[in-house]
């Protein structure tokens, strides 16, 4: 070989697969069919390095895995399915889903309907020792563990306040009732999420100490109360909270009928300022936990990125990311004030108190309480009206 | 090279150009067309035959705590027809609405492209089928942003004088549904009208009206028998749309406009009774399939006339 062709090789990626420089349609050819083959082989090379873990969740948390650069540091990538709802987990997941996905992010209400779908498989929590870190009122709640097991690690939450745009809405409102008022007849914005719906108006309206926990003649008050909402008061029936979020922007609504507080961000967005309240009846709220589905191809790495996912660095980067709700305490107390103010870190064992986290309603036909299926049916009842 | 010479050499390409192709054996000319369409076949077999057979099947199965468990029953047929029967016909008397708008002003349009535009015919035809371009959803934002409170329209009406106080039942009612998907189905419904008006020669016009035709007998008598097929694939193409959407309704709808598609989508998505949510849809199509078989004797009724 001389110095030449050594050149040459250096120069082109054709002449180093020893292509001709002259380009004729044979050799054109050659030289597409290998430029193929190193694009069909370069990701698969890479890929055999790392591990490619399977991950369903919400948009928007996936940085979650990689803080301190855990995802390069340990040869994995993270390859990611964003969701809409929880049903929609649970349709990926007994379509195909299982055997494929890793870990998947969950509401901690719905963790019993999975397991009695067969869809999830517990969690060995010797496994997740930065749990010890967690606050223990989001670390022991009863919705994670049955059966004698642990079916969920928590590392986000929420809850759902009333919003309002303060340059419409005259004082602060101290009621879910106050949405009743004349002046926001027409104004009011409803989000079509049934459990969101339920989760307020459960107690609020159907009288039931925990909100999705409603005897049947409680849940008709409920979906009564809501019908009544709907047809004399609401503007429209959002779609989704960013959807809300646009229709106060856009100065359609002044108040919500059920809220969430990214509703308030959202809209700062688009240039409206809203604000947020929690009405004295309360508020309910969600935990939001990562789950092992059975058949989980890589449960050794899926647990490792769980434990990871609640570790305080992580945790810190989640809730400056996003200002979600974190479940690390260590993570919680080195936030700015301003954060730390937004969920009530520092009381908030008597924040929980006033804000319920919802339970899911039974899978089981009984006779003290509406089953899930039952609430869901009456639900419909409400959209048809 | 001599003539001679040339057709030797074209000769291989002339026969496989006859298709006389004796090398490839005798079944050849048979079997080809059908390896041709084996693709099409397949994909429309794997995409679309599939499926709906396997939705039939299970819309005779049952749920049970989120687990589908293969049963032969009728139930959820009768719970389609009991339950959603009233959406159903909400639902039917929309989209025959949107059906029949877009239909009108498709056929209108096309008819002054074709008959009236004289050289503007192209630049006419191209200018409507413009709007495709643009996604379903840009059309429902931009719909938002005229029919609002602080809307184009509301802004403009307030800036003339004419309201005090701006409408809000422009947005988030059924008629907000109407028009935008009316909009979107236009360019789709004015191709097939179009498409049969092509076939209809302005000469045959103009001889009804030597003949003392008036201009609606003309359109009645020689141009909608002719544009039949065209108006009823336009029609057909819109019902169908509007009555299985879902998308329009949720976000422009307002609370009391809620569609068949909202339910069967919320019977395979929160519910996940996909039994349910498959016999509401074979509902919807044989409602759909009887309806358009109505329109269409109703077309040829009329033409008969």
């Amino acid at each position: 070989m001389n110095r030449q062709h050594e050149k040459t090789n250096e120069g082109s990626l054709l002449a180093r697969t020893g292509v001709s420089a002259r380009i004729d349609r044979r050799s054109f050819m050659q030289g597409l069919a290998v430029l193929g083959g190193a694009a069909a082989f370069a990701p698969f090379r890479s890929a055999h390095a790392a591990t490619t873990i399977n991950w369903i969740g919400w948009d928007g948390f996936t940085d979650l895995y990689n803080a301190e650069q855990y995802l390069e540091k340990n040869d994995i990538v993270l390859q990611p399915t964003f969701i809409s709802s929880n049903e929609e987990t649970m349709t990926k997941l007994q379509a195909g889903g299982l055997g494929t996905i890793d870990f998947h992010s969950l509401d901690a209400a719905y963790l019993q309907l999975f397991d009695a779908a067969e869809l999830i498989q517990p969690i060995d929590m010797s496994r997740i020792p930065n749990a010890d870190g967690l606050f223990p009122e989001f670390r022991d709640h009863d919705s994670l563990r049955f059966n004698g097991q642990q079916w969920g690690v928590p590392y986000s939450w929420g809850y759902f306040p009333l919003v309002y745009d303060p340059a419409a809405v005259s004082g602060v409102p101290t009621s879910w009732f106050d949405i009743l008022k004349p002046e926001y007849e027409g104004k009011v914005v409803m989000i079509n999420d049934p459990l969101g719906l339920i989760i307020v108006y459960g107690s609020v309206a159907g009288g039931a100490e925990h909100a999705t926990l409603l005897s049947h003649e409680q849940l008709k008050k409920c979906i009564d109360f809501l019908i009544e909402v709907k047809t004399k008061h609401a503007r429209a029936l959002a779609d989704s909270y960013t959807e809300a979020a646009d229709m106060f922007a856009r100065g359609e609504v002044v108040i919500t009928a059920n809220g969430w507080d990214p509703i308030v961000a959202m809209a700062a967005e688009k240039g409206k300022t809203l604000e947020s309240v929690v009405p004295k009846e309360g508020a309910g709220a969600y935990l939001e936990v990562l789950c092992l589905p059975r058949q989980s191809p890589h449960p050794d790495i899926s647990l490792d990125l769980i434990n990871h996912a609640i570790s305080p660095a992580a945790q810190a980067s989640l809730a400056e990311s996003l200002r979600t709700g974190i479940c690390n305490r260590d993570a919680a107390m080195g936030l700015d004030e301003d954060l730390m103010t937004l969920h009530h870190y520092r009381d908030l064992g008597d924040f929980l108190a006033n804000v319920e986290i919802w339970k899911s309603p039974p899978l089981e036909r009984n006779e003290r309480y509406a089953t899930f299926d039952e609430v869901l049916e009456e639900y419909e009842r409400f959209l048809k009206a | 090279m001599s003539e001679t010479g040339i057709r030797e050499a074209a000769a291989p390409a002339l026969r496989s150009r006859r298709g006389d192709s004796h090398e490839r054996g005798p079944g050849f000319r048979s079997l080809g067309p059908c390896l041709m369409l084996l693709p099409a076949l397949a994909v429309f077999v794997g995409l679309f035959v599939a499926p709906m057979a396997y939705f039939f099947v299970i819309s005779f199965w049952r749920v049970r705590i989120r687990k589908i468990i293969p049963d032969l029953t009728l139930d959820n047929y009768v719970t389609a027809f009991e339950k959603y029967l009233e959406v159903g016909v909400f639902t039917f008397s929309i989209a025959f609405t949107i059906a029949l708008i877009t239909t009108l002003l498709s056929f209108a349009f096309a008819y002054v492209v074709r008959f009236r535009s004289g050289r503007w015919e192209t630049a006419l035809l191209l200018t409507s089928l413009f709007t495709l371009f643009g996604g379903y959803l840009m059309k429902i934002y931009a719909w938002k942003t005229i029919l609002g409170v602080e809307g184009m329209l509301n802004t403009l009406f307030i800036y003339v004088g004419v309201l005090d106080e701006p409408l809000t039942a422009l947005l988030y009612s059924p008629g907000a549904v109407v028009v935008t998907l009316v909009h979107f189905l236009f360019p789709l419904a004015l191709l097939p009208v179009y498409a049969s008006l092509r076939s209809i020669e302005p000469i045959a016009l103009e001889a009804a009206r030597d003949l003392g035709a008036s201009p609606w007998r003309v359109i009645v008598d020689v141009v909608l028998p002719q544009a039949r097929p065209g108006l009823f694939a336009a029609f057909a193409f819109s019902f169908l749309i509007a009555a299985g959407d879902y998308i329009t309704p949720r976000y422009i709808g307002g609370p009391d406009t809620v569609m068949i598609g909202n339910f069967i989508q919320s019977a395979f998505g929160l519910r996940f009774d996909w039994p349910l949510g498959a016999a509401m849809s074979f509902s919807i199509i044989t409602a759909c399939v009887l309806l358009l078989v109505l329109v269409n004797l109703s077309l040829r009724a009329l033409g008969r006339q």
